[in-house]
């Protein structure tokens, strides 16, 4: 469980973030201890990240095996604006479809429509619920 | 051998941003298999990325027990423009110091005045190098 001190600059960059950045690096880590950034989108709900994927991507399998992953976000190009979660990811049979999730369809309605889907073909693909519990955060 | 299809755009792009990006992110994974993500600067040199390190980081210990890592540029904010490079990092103990390196000198000059230090202050504070050869690039 991650709190974010909020009086902080960094804690204050970092809510903003979470609530406002559209894609974060997800890296698991393969069977021949490779690690495997890859861009995800991402709801945080205050405790942890909802990660819709396809089906048998290699992030399920790596996680499957090795739940230890990093989440962080892009910094701006000169390299100020760390942020990086270390933490662990599962599956969450729980969690509901893309298009059944409001807070999902509210933060990426838009980007569903600018790849060229809709909610409902996206909930269709997307149709496995990964959640990232962060254990800390680090940066600057 | 590694190389990068310039016939592509995919691949003229990466070779722009290896030329001219200031800033990737190396991950690497420490012992109990978590990555650890950090920005640093870097220097394509057409076979390996060369990056200075200050002593004792945790990305130099992690790399001594395993040395698979990988690369990745910064997206832009919606993650259209992807490029990660897998390979290996291995410390040169043998390897010049930075200022003996034009190409690098001449490349972050500018940055490393932007943080107040002279090209020999940088050399002085970051003495290792950790030379990261890629086998494998993917993006788009």
């Amino acid at each position: 469980m991650v709190t974010i001190d909020t009086s902080t600059n960094f804690g204050a960059r970092i809510a903003h973030q979470l609530a406002h950045e559209e894609i974060m690096w997800l890296t698991t880590v393969d069977a021949t201890n490779t690690p495997q950034p890859v861009p995800v989108w991402f709801l945080w709900d205050g405790q942890s990240m909802l990660i819709y994927s396809q089906p048998n991507k290699p992030k399920l399998r790596n996680s499957a095996r090795n739940p230890h992953v990093s989440l962080h976000f892009n910094t701006e190009p000169m390299g100020e604006e760390v942020g990086v979660f270390i933490g662990t990811i599962a599956v969450d049979p729980s969690a509901p479809l893309a298009n059944q999730s409001p807070d999902f369809l509210q933060k990426y309605g838009e980007g569903i429509v600018r790849i060229g889907m809709t909610k409902d073909t996206y909930a269709a693909s997307y149709s496995v619920a990964l959640r990232f519990t962060p254990e800390r955060v680090r940066g600057q | 051998m590694f190389s990068i299809d310039t016939s592509t755009a995919f691949g003229k792009r990466i070779t722009d941003q290896l030329a001219h990006e200031e800033v990737i992110w190396l991950t690497t994974t420490s012992a109990d298999g978590t990555p650890y993500p950090v920005p640093v600067w870097f220097l394509w040199d057409g076979q390996a990325m060369l990056i200075y390190s200050r002593p004792n980081k945790p990305k130099l210990r992690h790399i001594e027990s395993n040395p698979h890592a990988a690369l990745h540029f910064n997206s832009d904010p919606e993650a259209t423009k992807v490029g990660v490079i897998l390979g290996t990092a291995q410390i040169d103990s043998s390897a010049p110091p930075a200022t003996d390196i034009p190409a690098y000198v001449d490349k972050y000059r500018g940055p490393a005045a932007r943080l107040g230090w002279t090209p020999e202050q940088f050399a002085a504070d970051y003495p290792v190098q950790v030379r990261f050869t890629p086998e494998k690039l993917y993006g788009y």
